[in-house]
């Protein structure tokens, strides 16, 4: 053992620090499941003070961290590189406080996502950000990629609902950025550290903006005969005034596997299926949704649901959250891709996505947030027939070139992470890009904090495994 | 008092980036609708040329603006395609420019709504103290590719950059508004409905609270459901409200925004507030007769302070607040409690490692 990790063994006791064994497996890999790599150790610091210990640690031996909430990022986020270290996060996993004057959480980075909703809600409370890993994955993971859902357009991302931190900077300083204020004075520097990717340090409390449960959900869920015609009705509705909490739509093929896996009930025929949501106040949102359903009766839809109740609502929801997953039970693997194109361009988008699958005689499946142009194309493939995973990847490319191509960008929500990053170089200008270094660099002189990530390299992964995430497999997450 | 050096007018990018990379100290301002040239002792950079709207997608809910364009003149592109920017800024009638906008990071009190000018802005353009152009964001509404420089611009001064353009969400405007007033004798009464609504079901276009005791509600939406929502507001809190309509409710918010209600010609101040902190505050402003307004729910007051900034700083501080000066001649904008200054002094190195533009705090 090294110096750097005999005084690192100094800090933990023997059940919360390891380098060897089956307990280091789980920190191999995160939900991008084609990487791998084995950290020189893994901690589980159960306070402040001794995330603060090893990152000092880290920064004098200049050892490479990298954080890990619920490890669920499919862009490879929580990976860890081979000469670092994994800080694991999940017993930091108290809420420490509901303010309900002020309408903020106050909890550690471990707390799950869905877990701030449920202890909210007898105050008629809630977290907006709603990730469809929100049962499993951590605030502290939202922060760092800026998680999105199926309520983005309305609601923003996570961002829009962090209103203060406690940072450990890559150094070792602690600090506290906001003011508890939903108005800032001052640079939005929580702005900046929401989306970080883990590379600006470990945020370990943060101040959660909570807002009221809406009083009511209106829901409806119409099919066409063709993606072109759903994307059509999205625009009738973008353009009719009424700003919906959500719109989704899912191709033929991912409505197959919904419906193999939940018995959605989605019509047999249709090639497409729109979902769009209003929320709010009943008098108001009732009034819009007669307006929303005169929209789509015009639009040339062929079946039209609306839910009856909050059962009915429940099980749409739930055959649109289960698609990404059920997908995978078409084959034995898949990659899914996040780009954004503007919303106007998803008919072109989807055309194209579908003749680049056909180019490489490989299924695309499609689920995307139709409302802010978020594709979700899931690509399908065999990884044990040799040169299958690469072929993914390359398709996986020309799809976020297409995204990049049509004015849009790489990522919405799953962030760049290892996956994308050689794609920052055609998304952003050097000059941008070092710009972007250069306040890393002041945040991390030694780039140690989450190292090899976002950052264009050159430097190549060994590709050894893939398939779902193990979470996925067990059934207790699905992919949106 | 100091007085700036000289004023230079760019009218290209290549330009602005010959002068940004030649000159030593630099203020970038649009329509001076904040602070004048005559303030900084400084070259100053008149942005105005830079003035037009780039993109405009109504169908996208996206737009991208030069920094120099008229804040009036966009709401009125806007206005047009029936959107606006939900966040209501401010200051439009006195010539700001979008520039200025995110320079100052001020928002209105439509922020209740949908949030303030941070959760709009998706992508930024600006030349660095290094004399080199650089992006963050994008043009569509949903992307986390990099860091947020969009977010680190609002509110940054000119400190860490020229804003060359920026591009923004922006939202379907409500068909009609309506303004509800409920007055109270006292600030402490309207302040507890105050509480009650920011965790109530109603959806409200505006929450404030006036210095006289009046409780603010704008809500907005299809007119078919406003009197049955002023109706449940009425009920939700045991009195009945005197209503403004049409032109006179516009007029109205008009005022507020532009901060012509609080008639003084002390310093303007913004103070970053939380909802529970507001009576504190006030009881604090009420004896030195500051006249003041609370807005967005409780997260931010406008004051005008007559006194020396000094002092005011060393109230807030003791509150742990933090105030930015919107008007008044003054050397340092941000007063009162900022533990993140360290944070923020080593971003700016990253950006401007020569100080070429002014510094924050
Ligand atoms: C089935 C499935 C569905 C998904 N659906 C969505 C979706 O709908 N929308 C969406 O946006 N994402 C989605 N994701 C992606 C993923 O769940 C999110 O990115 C999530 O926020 C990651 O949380 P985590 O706790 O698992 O973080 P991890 O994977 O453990 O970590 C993610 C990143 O955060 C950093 N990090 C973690 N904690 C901290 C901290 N305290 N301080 C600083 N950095 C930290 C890590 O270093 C890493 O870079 C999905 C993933 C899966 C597997």
């Amino acid at each position: 053992m090294d110096d750097f990790l005999s005084e690192l063994k100094s800090l933990f006791p023997d059940d919360r620090f390891y380098t060897d064994g089956p307990r280091m497996v789980p920190y191999e890999s995160d939900g991008l499941t084609a990487f791998r790599a084995r950290p020189k150790a893994v901690v589980i610091p159960e306070n402040e003070d001794e995330i603060v210990a090893t990152v000092k640690l880290c920064h004098e031996y200049e050892v490479p961290f990298v954080a890990r909430g619920s490890g669920t990022s499919l862009s490879g986020g929580s990976l860890p590189i081979e000469e670092g270290i994994v800080i694991g996060l999940n017993r930091l996993n108290r809420i420490l406080e509901v303010n309900t004057d002020d309408r903020v959480a106050i909890v550690q980075t471990g707390v799950i996502n869905q877990q701030v909703s449920a202890t909210a809600a007898c105050h008629g409370l809630y977290f907006a950000p709603d990730p469809s890993s929100q049962t499993v994955c951590t605030i502290g993971g939202n922060v760092a990629f800026n998680s999105g859902g199926a309520h983005c357009l309305k609601y923003g991302m996570t961002s829009s609902h962090i209103l203060g931190l406690k940072v450990v900077l890559p150094d070792g300083e602690v600090m506290f950025l906001g003011n508890d204020s939903l108005e800032f004075v001052g640079p939005d520097i929580v702005g900046l550290y929401v989306g970080n990717e883990g590379l600006f340090g470990i945020a370990t409390e943060i101040h959660l903006r909570l807002l009221p449960l809406p009083e009511t959900y209106r829901t409806v869920l119409a099919s066409y005969s063709s993606l072109q015609a759903a994307g059509d009705a999205v625009t009738d509705v973008v353009s009719s005034g009424i700003l919906p909490a959500a719109m989704e739509i899912m191709d033929r093929l991912a409505m197959d596997a919904a419906d193999a896996a939940v018995h959605a009930g989605y019509p047999k025929d249709a090639k497409a299926a729109l979902i769009v949501e209003l929320d709010g106040e009943a008098a108001a949102v009732n009034a819009e949704f007669d307006s929303i359903i005169e929209i789509i009766e015009k639009s040339g839809a062929d079946h039209i649901h609306i839910a009856q109740s909050a059962e009915e609502r429940m099980l749409i929801w739930k055959g649109r959250k289960s698609a990404f997953s059920a997908v995978g039970r078409l084959a034995p693997d898949f990659l899914v891709q996040d780009g954004v194109v503007p919303r106007g361009k998803l008919g072109e988008a989807l055309q194209s996505i579908e003749e680049i699958g056909r180019k490489f005689k490989m299924r695309v499946a499609n689920v995307f947030h139709a409302g802010d142009g978020n594709l979700h194309p899931l690509i399908l493939f065999d990884g044990s027939i040799p040169g299958e995973l690469e072929k993914a990847e390359e398709l996986a490319g020309e799809v976020l070139r297409l995204c990049l191509r049509l004015g849009g960008s790489i990522t919405g929500e799953h962030g760049v992470g290892v996956e994308k990053k050689e794609y920052m170089a055609e998304m952003f200008t050097k000059d941008d890009l070092d710009a972007f270094h250069r306040i890393r660099k002041s945040l991390d002189s030694k780039e140690i904090s989450n190292r090899g990530k976002m950052f264009p390299s050159g430097e190549a992964q060994s590709l050894s495994q893939h398939g779902l995430h193990p979470l996925e497999k067990a059934g207790v997450i699905s992919r949106e | 008092m100091p007085s700036a050096k000289e004023t230079l007018k760019p009218s290209s990018i290549e330009e602005l980036i010959k002068i940004v990379a030649s000159e030593e100290n630099l203020v970038a301002l649009g329509g001076q609708s904040i602070r004048k040239a005559e303030h900084y002792d400084a070259t100053v950079i008149d942005m105005q040329g830079f003035d037009q709207i780039l993109e405009y997608q109504p169908n996208e809910y996206t737009i991208t603006i030069q920094s120099g364009a008229s804040l009036k003149e966009v709401a009125a592109t806007l206005e047009k395609e029936g959107q606006y920017f939900p966040f209501d800024p401010p200051l439009a009638d006195e010539g700001a420019t979008i520039g200025g906008m995110v320079a100052s990071g001020l928002s209105g009190p439509g922020s209740q709504r949908f949030g303030s000018l941070r959760d709009f802005i998706i992508g930024v353009k600006l030349i660095d103290g290094c004399g080199r152009l650089i992006q963050g964001g994008g043009k569509v509404v949903k992307n986390a590719a990099g860091f947020d420089l969009p977010k680190l611009m609002v509110g940054s001064l000119g400190s860490l950059g020229v804003l060359t353009e920026a591009s923004f969400k922006v939202f379907p405007k409500p068909e009609t508004f309506v303004t509800l007033i409920f007055q109270y004798e006292r600030i402490d009464q309207a302040h507890a409905q105050l509480l009650r609504l920011n965790t109530s079901k109603y959806v409200l276009d505006a929450l404030d609270v006036d210095d006289s005791g009046g409780l603010v509600i704008r809500i907005g939406g299809k007119p078919e459901a406003l009197d049955e929502r002023i109706q449940n507001l009425n009920s939700f809190l045991g009195r009945e409200a005197e209503l403004i309509r049409d032109k006179e409710e516009s007029r109205y918010w008009d005022r507020i925004r532009d901060f012509k209600t609080l008639n003084s010609d002390g310093f303007l101040v913004k103070i970053s507030l939380s909802p529970s902190k507001l009576l504190d505050l006030d009881g604090i402003l009420a004896p030195q007769n500051a006249p003041r307004h609370y807005s967005y729910g409780g997260s931010c007051a406008w004051i005008r302070w007559e006194n020396e900034i000094q002092e005011l700083d060393t109230l807030l501080s003791k509150q742990e607040l933090a105030g930015f000066i919107i008007k008044g001649e003054t050397r340092q904008p941000l007063v009162g409690h900022l533990p993140q200054r360290a944070f923020i002094q080593r971003i700016k190195q990253a950006l401007d490692p020569h100080s070429k533009f002014p510094l924050l705090t």
